[in-house]
C-alpha cells in the first residue's frame, strides 16, 4: 500500500447533488479497489491561478489516502470521464506505508476531520454546507477586490 | 562601456531560508510561501538570486511545479498578480 494526495478541481457551478455523484464514484472506487481514505479536505472555492475550461474558480478537492496503483488508476480514470472536473493530480507521498499508523497519525491531528466527512455524507440532504461554501466564495472574491486596485495604483505612481 | 573602470561588489550574505528555519516546509500546497520564490512573470528564481541552497532549490521548483499543474500558481504571470 501506498499514501497517495489527489487533489480533483470541481466546476463551481455544479450543483451540490451532482457533485455529490463525484463523491459517490470516488467512494466507490475506494470500495471496489480496496483502498483506505484517510483525509477528504474540501477548500471551497478558490481562484485559479488561470484559466481551466474558460473558468475562473474552482472547487478544490483534497483526497488523502492509502492504495495500490490500480486504485489511483481507477480514480484518475473516473476524473478524465467526468466533465465537471477540471484538472486533477495525484501525488505519491510514501511508499509500502503502515495504513493503521497513519490514521492514528491523522486523526488526533485533526479531529474534525471525521466530522467534516460526515457532513459531507449528508450534503445533498438538508445542504449544510451551501451556506459555508458560498461564504468561502466571497471572502475569496473579497480578497481578489482588495489585491486588485492594490495592484492598480502601483501601476499608476 | 557606459560602466564606470572599477565595478563595486556588494556582497550581502545571502542565507537559504529553509536552511536557516528548518520549520519551513515546501510544500505545493502552500502556495502564498511559494509566490515569495516566483517573479512577477511567474518564473522560478534562480538561486544565485534568492540564496536558496541547492537541496532546497531542487525541492522548490519541484513543488512549484506541481502547485503549476494543479491551478495553484500561474505557468504565465501578469504584471498584476
Amino acid at each position: 500500500m501506498n499514501h497517495y494526495e489527489t487533489i480533483f478541481i470541481v466546476d463551481p457551478d455544479t450543483a451540490d447533488d451532482e457533485r455529490e455523484l463525484i463523491m459517490n464514484k470516488v467512494n466507490s472506487a475506494f470500495s471496489q479497489k480496496d483502498g483506505t481514505l484517510l483525509l477528504l479536505d474540501n477548500w471551497g472555492v478558490r481562484r485559479l491561478a488561470y484559466e481551466i475550461k474558460k473558468k475562473k474558480q474552482g472547487r478544490f478537492i483534497r483526497l488523502d489516502y492509502c492504495g495500490n496503483g490500480n486504485l489511483v488508476d481507477e480514480l484518475e480514470r473516473n476524473f478524465r470521464l467526468d466533465h465537471r472536473v477540471l484538472k486533477f493530480m495525484t501525488i505519491q507521498i510514501d511508499k509500502d506505508v503502515d495504513v493503521e499508523a497513519l490514521k492514528v497519525a491523522i486523526t488526533p491531528e485533526e479531529p474534525e476531520a471525521g466530522a467534516a466527512e460526515a457532513a459531507e455524507e449528508t450534503v445533498s440532504a438538508d445542504q449544510p454546507t451551501t451556506p459555508e461554501a458560498s461564504a468561502d466564495t466571497e471572502t475569496e472574491t473579497a480578497a481578489g477586490d482588495i489585491a486588485q486596485p492594490a495592484s492598480d495604483t502601483e501601476e499608476q505612481s | 562601456m557606459a560602466y564606470p573602470q572599477k565595478k563595486r561588489f556588494f556582497h550581502r550574505r545571502k542565507v537559504c531560508r529553509f536552511c536557516a528555519d528548518s520549520t519551513l516546509k515546501i510544500n505545493y500546497k502552500d502556495a502564498g510561501m511559494l509566490k515569495y520564490f516566483i517573479t512577477e512573470r511567474a518564473k522560478i528564481i534562480p538561486r544565485r538570486i534568492s540564496g536558496t541552497c541547492a537541496k532546497h532549490q531542487r525541492e522548490l521548483a519541484r513543488e512549484i511545479k506541481r502547485a503549476r499543474t494543479i491551478a495553484l500558481l500561474p505557468f504565465v504571470g501578469t504584471y498584476d498578480v
